[in-house]
């Protein structure tokens, strides 16, 4: 059975990286809410729930390693940390069941033609199967203008691609907890 | 063909009890059942401690940078629209050793019962 698929942006991804977040890695306990959000979205993955698949790409890895290592005006982080960092990420996708996929090579938006971000053909991927929900997480105010994307001209089989940022996502993760409990 | 092999392990007199009980739990009386479990989690505990150590780097490099949090998405478009060559090889190279790694590739399959729920919550909220 198919889990939620949440392809997270490396705008996100460098985030959650650069704050410590103890709740979020206070294994096994599910997650809290913290004050960071994008810490709480890669928590949702460390959690053993087996709901959620973290999708990745190479793309969206060399985005979040160029951000991480670049120097001038950056993070400036060493070498070998930032390849720690790009194994982990892909580790914490393998082991919630999710992984690395090839994107779309091209897909446009509504948005006055714009070209979707490397996040949104990731999460459009022919590697991904049918039916899918997948989620789009990202703090890119272009990708967010769109709530949802339904990906045309690669027969599209699936509900739309959901996009949000980081606190929605993590509600909305909240939410979908509350319902299993329940149910 | 069967490709499983039979391990040995030496299971202290005071702990067969609480083995008994969590192969039972979690492995419904099968102790290879449960191993596996008790493997995936040990492999998430793992990948939380890297995480965790990776973070306080992480923070430290965001404070030497002098940025906050919040300032991390503008930081990383701005990077991205105009990469320097280092930090462009330097990303090549790291993203280069993924290439061992399986890429995943699923067949068409039924919605889980999360999946379902979670589109539910997101319309919820809207």
């Amino acid at each position: 059975m198919a889990n939620v698929d949440v392809v997270v942006a490396a705008d996100v991804l460098v985030a959650a990286l650069s704050r410590v977040s103890p709740q979020t890695v206070a294994f096994p306990r599910m997650p809290p809410k913290t004050a960071s959000a994008a810490a709480d979205v890669i928590g949702t993955f460390v959690a053993p729930q087996d709901s959620f698949s973290l999708i990745l790409s190479e793309e969206i890895l060399d985005e979040t390693a160029t951000a991480l290592v670049q120097t001038r005006g950056a993070l400036g982080w060493d070498f070998e940390r930032a390849d720690e960092a790009i194994t982990v990420l892909c580790d914490l996708a393998d082991e919630s069941h999710g992984g690395l996929v090839v994107p779309q090579a091209t897909l446009h938006t509504p948005l006055a033609g714009k070209p979707a971000t490397t996040a949104l053909r990731t999460a459009a991927s022919d590697d991904l199967g049918h039916p899918r929900v997948a989620v789009v997480v990202t703090n890119d105010p272009n990708a967010l203008e769109l709530p949802s994307w339904r990906p045309s001209g690669i027969g599209w089989r699936s509900e739309a691609i959901m996009i949000m940022g980081p606190a929605k996502f993590r509600d909305t993760v909240e939410r979908t907890r509350r319902r299993l409990r329940l149910t | 063909m069967r490709k499983s092999q039979t391990v040995g392990f030496s299971i202290a007199p005071e702990d067969q009890d609480r083995l008994a009980r969590l192969t039972d739990v979690f492995g419904g009386g099968n102790r290879s059942a449960f191993l596996r479990q008790a493997l995936d989690v040990m492999e998430r505990l793992d990948i939380a401690q890297r995480l965790g150590r990776l973070q306080a780097y992480g923070e430290e490099r965001l404070a030497a940078a002098d940025y906050r949090e919040e300032d991390i998405p503008k930081l990383v478009g701005t990077v991205l629209e105009n990469p320097d060559p280092e930090a462009i090889a330097r990303a090549k190279l790291i993203v280069a050793g993924l290439r061992e790694r399986p890429r995943l590739r699923r067949d068409d399959e039924p919605l889980g019962e999360a999946a379902l729920a979670f589109s539910e919550a997101a319309e919820a909220r809207d």
